[in-house]
């Protein structure tokens, strides 16, 4: 069980990921997420709320980042440790980091979208379709007719 | 996320695979790019007076439609309005423009109505840039023709079948570039 709380003012939330790990969050930082908003506010969420799409190693990222960026709003070397460690694990693990960006997506966190969004974009910039396949381990599941297509359709873009 | 990328690492994203496509073929980020590279269709007329920059004639077609609400804005197929503005338009092209300078009568090379690096008049008169009017290729061609060559060209284009292959020996990088131009619907309009 990982507990990501240390405050005792503030309210508990408690959260399960698709693996079965249980989170105990609190509601400040829980509350970034609007998909768990909308669940407590439609009380949907008096006891454990569960997350099917989002894996313990994962969430866990999530409420890491979560936390930074609330603590970085009046604070630039938060800012800046959130952006560093993002860009580090967007270049060690790729595979990851797209994952972490999904879960962010799923929890629907406005904030952290906008962020990791533009980070990954900017590290998809000038790659070509193959290396990032093979940076974020997509499969290509176009047929080779299919592929070709694109290509041809596409080519304007850089002629 | 695919609203952060430029245009070519859109087009790249969309061969990764199936739902990469469909998501990088969104109308809504095409439109995006439309307005990031070429100023929102609403406003294209009002680029087109501040920058001497233009749009192609069917972005103006869209505007109207939106303007007067005939037709709805998710009608327009904006991948395709980008992709032909761009072919017409893109920046490689159009940051090197020809303009025809009232104050020497001849035509110089601008980008974006600011020659100041080129013509010491107009660095002068940076408020008037009327001084320095935007050309279409075409423009540029039949000057090009029209005025020192205009003994030959006259004479010659119709009835002797020298006549383009002189011009191509001349002129060869002009005229290819106009008939690239020349495929796409209208010649551009500038002024």
């Amino acid at each position: 069980m990982a507990s990501t709380s240390n405050s005792t003012s503030s309210k508990i939330i408690t959260l399960r990921s698709s693996d079965g790990e249980v989170f105990e969050v609190e509601e400040s930082v829980a509350l970034e997420s609007n998909l768990i908003r909308r669940m407590m506010e439609d009380d949907c969420a008096n006891n454990i709320i569960p997350l099917p799409n989002v894996t313990a190693p994962i969430f866990y990222l999530v409420i890491e980042h979560c936390k930074k960026h609330a603590e970085m709003k009046d604070n630039k070397e938060k800012k800046k440790e959130l952006r560093s460690q993002g860009e580090e694990l967007l270049k060690s693990d790729p595979h990851t980091y797209s994952n972490l960006m999904e879960a962010v997506n799923y929890l629907d966190i406005k904030s952290l979208m906008d962020l990791t969004a533009q980070w990954l974009a900017d590290f998809l910039k000038g790659k070509s379709p193959r290396l990032i396949r093979e940076l974020l381990k997509i499969k290509n599941d176009f047929t080779p007719e299919e592929e070709a297509e694109i290509l041809e359709r596409n080519r304007w873009a850089f002629d | 996320m695919f609203s952060f990328l430029d245009t070519r690492s859109l087009a790249s994203v969309g061969s990764v695979c199936r739902s990469w496509n469909s998501a990088a073929s969104d109308n809504m980020l095409w439109q995006l790019q439309y307005a990031l590279l070429f100023g929102k269709a609403d406003n294209c007329c009002e680029n087109k007076d501040k920058f001497g920059q233009h749009a192609s004639d069917q972005a103006d077609e869209f505007s109207c439609k939106k303007k007067g609400g005939v037709g709805p804005v998710m009608d327009v197929d904006w991948r395709e309005a980008f992709k032909r503005t761009y072919i017409g338009n893109s920046p490689r092209r159009s940051t090197s423009n020809w303009g025809y300078c009232v104050h020497c009568k001849s035509i110089i090379w601008l980008s974006s109505m600011n020659c100041t690096s080129l013509h010491h008049h107009t660095t002068k008169d940076e408020n008037r840039p009327w001084k320095v009017k935007p050309l279409s290729v075409h423009q540029v061609v039949d000057y090009l023709l029209g005025d020192p060559l205009s003994d030959m060209s006259s004479s010659d284009s119709d009835s002797d079948s020298d006549g383009a292959p002189f011009a191509e020996q001349r002129l060869p990088k002009l005229w290819a570039y106009s008939r690239h131009i020349g495929n796409s619907k209208k010649p551009f309009l500038y002024m």
